[in-house]
């Protein structure tokens, strides 16, 4: 029983959120880092991410969306104009990436949380 | 894997910037040397970075070397320093303080950015720790 709740597609579509957005927070923190590099390209999480993530949700999948959190990381380039050395990462854009992934991951936290408490409720009968 | 997302990448980056800054710092100082070790004026030194992978295998920085800039510097007439020529004439540094400076606060932005990264990371690290309070 409890283990049909806990692998309900929308518990299970938010920890493989949770792992991809810390995966992103690396991804962005080595971008940010290398923002002086010469000829270094922006890398991100692989575009194709999202299209399986909607599928394994659109499907129910479970058993997909434990394989959801396996990511490509690709070089992302024509978001910023490339510097005379050949580096692609823009510094603002990076920081504002970084916060609203960090908001994302801020949310899903809180909605694994609230179903570990939902959960908790059911079983003690109690609020809190 | 690392307990706190991307903390090494950061810390790589951090550790080039400040580097970075203290290269400039080098070059105000010896604006005005007109003689080293080697004889000749004072050469800017520049830093240059390249790619590196930190402990947990994710992409950071790290600062390659610091080499000399050998662009010629400017002269000066001035007969009677200790420093000149024959014909009178003082070689100077190739350190321009406009160019430094414009370095400097590029360097000191990356770095803000750099820590700014750091407080995410370690928010990010909190919040997970928190999951079912």
């Amino acid at each position: 029983m409890i283990e049909a709740l806990l692998n309900s597609p929308n518990y299970q579509a938010s920890k493989a959120i949770l792992d991809v957005t810390a995966e992103r927070h690396r991804v962005m923190a080595s971008n940010l880092a290398n923002v002086h590099t010469p000829g270094y390209q922006r890398m991100d999480i692989a575009e194709s991410f999202r299209s399986n993530l909607q599928n394994a949700i659109k499907e129910q999948d479970t058993k997909e969306l434990e394989g959801v959190g396996a990511l490509e990381i690709e070089v992302v380039s024509g978001l910023a104009p490339e510097s005379p050395d050949g580096n692609t990462v823009n510094l603002e854009r990076e920081l504002m990436y970084i916060s609203q992934n960090a908001l994302e991951f801020e949310a899903n936290t809180q909605f694994v949380s609230g179903s570990l408490a939902r959960l908790k409720m059911a079983i003690t009968g109690r609020t809190s | 894997m690392d307990f706190i997302p991307g903390i090494g990448a950061t810390a790589g980056g951090l550790d080039a910037q400040r580097t970075r800054l203290e290269v400039i710092a080098q070059n105000l100082a010896n604006i005005h040397t007109t003689k080293t070790a080697d004889g000749g004026p004072y050469q800017r030194q520049v830093v240059n970075f390249s790619e590196a992978l930190d402990a947990t295998g994710n992409s950071s920085v790290r600062v390659e070397s610091v080499t000399r800039d050998l662009s010629p510097g400017g002269a000066r007439f001035d007969p009677s320093h200790p420093h000149a020529d024959e014909n009178g004439r003082v070689q100077m540094p190739n350190v321009s303080l406009s160019h430094e400076m414009v370095d400097m606060l590029s360097a000191s932005r990356a770095y803000e950015a750099n820590l700014s990264a750091a407080k995410t990371s370690r928010n990010l690290a909190q919040k997970a720790l928190e999951i079912g309070r």
